[in-house]
C-alpha cells in the first residue's frame, strides 16, 4: 500500500461521459512526485501539439502531489493545467485552500479530463465515486453563488468546489478557476478552458485521510515546523501583515511596477500598504491546516465599493495590478475590482495588465473615447478600471477583444498599440520589475508558463548573510539584486530548482524553502516520513528538472524557441526614477545569461535539452517529440 | 553595560539609515530592541539574519554579532 498518496489518477471523458481509474504503480509516482510533473507527463501523453486549447482535444489536468495532505502547514496545494488559450504554451496554476486535500481524501490524487460535455455539468466526486451532475441551474452564477448551489444540490456543507465564474463561461482566455471564492488558480487561463468543455466546476469530498509511512516522525516535524512559523521573521510578518505587507518594501526600493511598468516608485503607495489595509480589515483566513494564516479577507458597508468578507481580500499582486499599475491609490477600489474578479473568475494580475495597456493606449491617443462608447479610460481612475472588468466578463464593446488578452488585444486594434502591449510568452506580467531583480527576470524569460514569479526566489532575498539560506543547494555567494553576471546565472539555476520543489510537491512557499520555515533538511526528512520512500534532496531536485524540462518540451513542440525566452522592451530602457534611477537589463548581457543558463542545463543554442540531458533525466520517450 | 553589533541593512531599509554601521545596545538586548532602536517598524523587515544564520526577532544579541536585515519580498 503507498503511503501518503492514493496510487489511483481519475480519467474523466466529457463527452462520453464516463470514468476510468488509473493504476500507475510506484516507479511513475517517485519518478514524477507531484503537481507540475504529472501534469506535463499527461499532457505530453495525450495532447497533439496545434491542438486549439479551447477545443475538446486539449486536456485538462488537477493535479496534487504524493504528499499533499500530509498534516504540515502549507501542503495543501495543488496544480491545474492544460494547454494555455492565453499563451497557447503550457498552462499551468497553483492554488492553496482546501481543494487539494479534499481531493485527496476522495482517493485520487489527480484527475484528467478530456473531452466536452453536450450541456454544462459539473462533477461530483466522493470516496472513490464520480457523479456527472446538470449544472443547469449553476451555469451563468458567479463563484460565491455557484459554490452555495453545488453544496445545496450535493446535500453537503463540506463539499470543496473548484469552479469558474462568467468569465469561463464567455472564454475570456485569463479566467480563472476559484474555490471557496478565496483561492484561485489564477494565471494561464485555465478557466477558460473548463468553459470550453461545459465544466462549470469539481466538486470534491473525501472522509479518510492520507496515511503516512512514520506518522509520528510527521508529527514531531509537523510541531517543529508550526513554532518555528511563530518566530521565523518572513512568516512573523506574513502573519501580522499578510501580503500586503510588501508594497512598502517595495516602493522604497523603487521596483513597485507604476503605471503599466513605466515607473519603480508610486506617489500613492502609502495608501496601499498595510497599514492602510488596517482599515477594510475584516479577518484573517487560512489554507488546510496552516499555520501561517497570512489571508486576508476585507469588510467595508460602503456604498460606493462595498466590500464583502466572503468574497476574498486583495494579496499584493491585486494590489499592485489594480492601485500602482494602474495609477490608482484607492485602495477600496483595489478591493473592490478584486471581488468583481473573483466573483466572475477573472485572474486580477491579467485585468491589472489589460487596464493599464488601455490606459496607456488611452494616453498616447491611440485609444479614445469612439473605441469605449465614450468612456475615459485614464491613470489613476479606479472606476474605469471597474468598468473595464464589467466591460470583459459581459465581452460587451471593446472588452470582448481585451477578454482576448493584452497580446491579441493589441494585435488587433494595431495602431501602435504594440509598444504598450507588454507580455512574455503571451503572458501578462505578475507585479515585479525585473530591473530590480534581475534573477527573477531571467525567470520571467525562461519560465514555460511565461511571465511567472514564482518560477524562481526573488534575489532581493539573499543579499549579504541572507544566501545562507541557499548554502544547502550549494550557493555560497552573496547576490546582487541588480547584477546579470555568472554569479546571477549560477543563482538563478540553484534557485530555480530549489525553489521548484515547492511546486513539484504542492507545497506553498510562504511555508518552505527557500525563504520561509521549512528547511531543506527537514523537509526531505518529512518527505521520506511521509512516502516511506529512501529519498534525498538530489532525487527531489531531479525530478524537479526533469518536470522543467518536460514543460519546456511541450513549449518546443508548440512552436516556441529561443526567441521566446525574453524580457518585455521596457526592461532593457533606463528605470526614470526613484532608488534604481538609469537602472536597465542590457540586452547583449541578458541575452548571454540566458545561453549560458541553456549551456549549464544541458540544452542546446537553440534551447532543447539534449539527448544525453533526457538520458539523465529518464526521459528518452520524449526524444521524438524534439522539433528537428 | 553595553554591547556593539554590525549591522548591514539592504534596499529600502537603507534609505535615511546606513548601509553598513556599528550599533551600540543594552547588554541582553534582542533584535527586536535593534529593531525599535534603529525605528524600523516590524512589518518592514522580511528576513533577519544573525551571523549567517536565520535569526529571530526574540534572539538576544552577543557582543561583536553580525545581523543582516533585509525587507519583505516578493509573491503574493
Amino acid at each position: 500500500m503507498p503511503f501518503g498518496y492514493n496510487g489511483k489518477i481519475l480519467h474523466i471523458d466529457l463527452t462520453q461521459q464516463k470514468w476510468h481509474v488509473e493504476e500507475p504503480g510506484e516507479k511513475w509516482y517517485r519518478t514524477y512526485m507531484g503537481g507540475s510533473a504529472f501534469a506535463s507527463y499527461y499532457l505530453l501523453k495525450m495532447l497533439t501539439p496545434g491542438t486549439d486549447p479551447l477545443s475538446p482535444e486539449n486536456v485538462l489536468v488537477f493535479a496534487c502531489s504524493v504528499v499533499t495532505g500530509a498534516p504540515i502547514s502549507g501542503w495543501n496545494r495543488y496544480t491545474v493545467a492544460a494547454k494555455s488559450p492565453l499563451t497557447h504554451a503550457f498552462g499551468e496554476s497553483e492554488a492553496g485552500g482546501f481543494f487539494g486535500p479534499e481531493l485527496k481524501f476522495a482517493g485520487f490524487d489527480a484527475i484528467v479530463i478530456q473531452g466536452r460535455a453536450a450541456q454544462p455539468i459539473y462533477l461530483f466526486i466522493k470516496d472513490g465515486n464520480v457523479q456527472f451532475r446538470d449544472a443547469k441551474d449553476v451555469w451563468g452564477l458567479d463563484n460565491f453563488k455557484a459554490l452555495l448551489r453545488i453544496q445545496e444540490e450535493v446535500g453537503d456543507k463540506r463539499v470543496r468546489v473548484a469552479s469558474i465564474g462568467p468569465a469561463g463561461e464567455r472564454l475570456v482566455r485569463f479566467a480563472n478557476v476559484s474555490n471557496d471564492v478565496e483561492h484561485f488558480n489564477g494565471r494561464t487561463g485555465m478557466g477558460a478552458v473548463l468553459g470550453s468543455k461545459n465544466l462549470k466546476a469539481v466538486a470534491v469530498r473525501g472522509t479518510k485521510r492520507m496515511e503516512s509511512a512514520e506518522p509520528e516522525k510527521v508529527k514531531d516535524i509537523a510541531r517543529w515546523h508550526n513554532a518555528r512559523i511563530k518566530t521565523h521573521p518572513p512568516n512573523v510578518g506574513l502573519t501580522n501583515f499578510g501580503t500586503p505587507g510588501l508594497v512598502k518594501g517595495l516602493n522604497a526600493t523603487g521596483i513597485l511596477p507604476t503605471r503599466n511598468f513605466r515607473e519603480g516608485v508610486f506617489e500613492g503607495a502609502d495608501k496601499l500598504n498595510a497599514d492602510a489595509y488596517a482599515s477594510i480589515l475584516h479577518s484573517s483566513g487560512t489554507c488546510w491546516t496552516c499555520a501561517v494564516k497570512c489571508k486576508r479577507r476585507v469588510a467595508l458597508d460602503d456604498e460606493k465599493y462595498p466590500l464583502n468578507p466572503k468574497w476574498g481580500g486583495p494579496e499584493y499582486e491585486t494590489i499592485a495590478a489594480f492601485g500602482s499599475m494602474i495609477g490608482n491609490d484607492n485602495l477600496l477600489a483595489v478591493g473592490r475590482g478584486n471581488q468583481l474578479c473573483n466573483l466572475y473568475g477573472l485572474d486580477t494580475v491579467s485585468m491589472g495588465n489589460v487596464t493599464a495597456f488601455v490606459m496607456e493606449c488611452f494616453e498616447n491617443g491611440i485609444l479614445t473615447d469612439k473605441d469605449t462608447g465614450g468612456r475615459k479610460i485614464n491613470f489613476g481612475d479606479p472606476d474605469a478600471m471597474l468598468w473595464l472588468i464589467e466591460e470583459v466578463v459581459q465581452r460587451r464593446g471593446i472588452g470582448d477583444i481585451l477578454a482576448e488578452g493584452v497580446k491579441t488585444a493589441s494585435e488587433r486594434i494595431g495602431r501602435g498599440s504594440e509598444q504598450f502591449a507588454f507580455t512574455i510568452k503571451g503572458n501578462d506580467l505578475p507585479l515585479h520589475d525585473g530591473r530590480g531583480k534581475t534573477g527573477m527576470a531571467l525567470g520571467y524569460a525562461l519560465s514555460a508558463t511565461g511571465a511567472d514569479h514564482i518560477e524562481t526566489p526573488h534575489d532581493v532575498a539573499f543579499q549579504g548573510d541572507g544566501v545562507a539560506k541557499l548554502h544547502a543547494v550549494g550557493l555560497l555567494d552573496p547576490v546582487e539584486p541588480l547584477e546579470t553576471d555568472m554569479a546571477k546565472v549560477r543563482f538563478f539555476a540553484l534557485g530555480q530548482k530549489a525553489w521548484g520543489i515547492n511546486n513539484l510537491l504542492s507545497i506553498c512557499n510562504f511555508t518552505s524553502v527557500a525563504i520561509h520555515a521549512m528547511t531543506f533538511h527537514n523537509l526531505v526528512e518529512a518527505v521520506r516520513a511521509v512516502t516511506g520512500w529512501d529519498t534525498s534532496l538530489y532525487e527531489i531536485m531531479l525530478a524537479v528538472e526533469r518536470s522543467m524540462v518536460m514543460s519546456r518540451i511541450f513549449n518546443l513542440r508548440e512552436g516556441f524557441g529561443p526567441e521566446d525566452d525574453k524580457v518585455i522592451r521596457r526592461w532593457h530602457e533606463p528605470m526614470p526614477g526613484g532608488p534604481i534611477k538609469g537602472k536597465k537589463l542590457d540586452e547583449q548581457e541578458f541575452r548571454r545569461a540566458i545561453e549560458v543558463f541553456y549551456e549549464l542545463s544541458g540544452w542546446d543554442r537553440r534551447g532543447r535539452p539534449t539527448f544525453g540531458k533526457l538520458v539523465e533525466l529518464n526521459l528518452e520517450w520524449l526524444q521524438p517529440e524534439m522539433p528537428q | 553595560m553595553t554591547i556593539r553589533v554590525r549591522v548591514s541593512l539592504y534596499s529600502g531599509l537603507r534609505t535615511d539609515r546606513f548601509a553598513e554601521a556599528e550599533v551600540e545596545l543594552p547588554e541582553g538586548a534582542t533584535v527586536n530592541d535593534l529593531r525599535e532602536k534603529l525605528d524600523l517598524p516590524l512589518q518592514d523587515i522580511g528576513i533577519v539574519m544573525v551571523n549567517a544564520r536565520s535569526g529571530t526577532f526574540q534572539q538576544r544579541l552577543q557582543p561583536g554579532d553580525r545581523i543582516t536585515l533585509i525587507p519583505p519580498i516578493g509573491g503574493g
